[in-house]
């Protein structure tokens, strides 16, 4: 019997049924979470404007993503600290251009809206989201997205 | 006829019009997301963008204040 069994690498076997379960590990947590957002982002579709339940359960659901955002951030990076790559972000000014394009073109449309005569519809994304709820939750998805970008991307390191 | 009024049988009042112009802008912005995880694509990410651009704890902090109230005027208002 051997004394030490350290120095042998485990069969293969058993390092493909460790990486399947650390993949499980973190796919379900990832799926469950997911689940929970689309519930909750069905069940605020159907909240009442200018109530104190859509107030609550908008802000509620905002701080609590920015809550698990902070400390996923902290615990990943800490974890796994940026490559110089990341830190040197490599995209291109075209790429930034595009995003900021988008976002103008939104934004005309959003103000054009806002210009439309009493007797017409709105087309602004306010007006719009409040009438199909499938667009309210996609939006809400879509902000919470953002907030959890937000809160969990690292703020610029001092340099020591 | 006025220029909004001008605009606003330019844009099209149908309701239609206006959720396939938005439905449209979240798939841009979807798709942009998705490829900026490509790195060959060279295109950020918002992840990307937000290290860069708001890196800073000060502006971090207005951007987070301005993502309630959007939060606030889209979906409690």
């Amino acid at each position: 019997m051997s004394t030490d069994d350290r120095d042998t690498p485990p069969p293969a076997g058993r390092v493909r049924e460790h990486g399947w379960s650390v993949r499980a590990g973190k796919v379900v947590p990832a799926a469950l979470l997911l689940a929970a957002v689309l519930v909750v982002a069905g069940f605020a579709s159907g909240w009442k404007e200018y109530t104190w339940g859509a107030r609550i359960g908008t802000f509620g659901s905002g701080l609590v993503v920015l809550g698990l955002g902070v400390a996923w951030g902290r615990r990943h990076h800490r974890a796994t600290p940026p490559s110089s790559v990341e830190e040197g972000s490599t995209f291109s000014h075209r790429g930034v251009a595009i995003w900021v394009a988008a976002l103008v073109v939104a934004a005309a449309w959003d103000v054009c809206g806002l210009l439309t005569p009493p007797n017409r519809n709105h087309l602004t994304l306010s007006a719009l989201e409040l009438a199909y709820r499938p667009l309210h939750s996609l939006m809400f998805v879509s902000w919470l997205f953002a907030g959890w970008v937000l809160a969990s991307t690292p703020l610029r390191r001092r340099r020591s | 006829m006025t220029v909004t009024t001008s605009m606003a049988v330019l844009i099209g009042s149908d309701k239609v019009v206006g959720l396939a112009f938005w439905s449209s802008v979240i798939l841009v912005f979807t798709v942009l997301e998705v490829l900026g995880h490509v790195p060959s694509t060279r295109l950020p990410s918002l992840e990307g963008l937000v290290r860069r651009y708001f890196s800073h704890p000060a502006w971090r902090a207005f951007t987070i204040a301005v993502w309630l109230y959007v939060g606030y005027h889209l979906f409690s208002h």
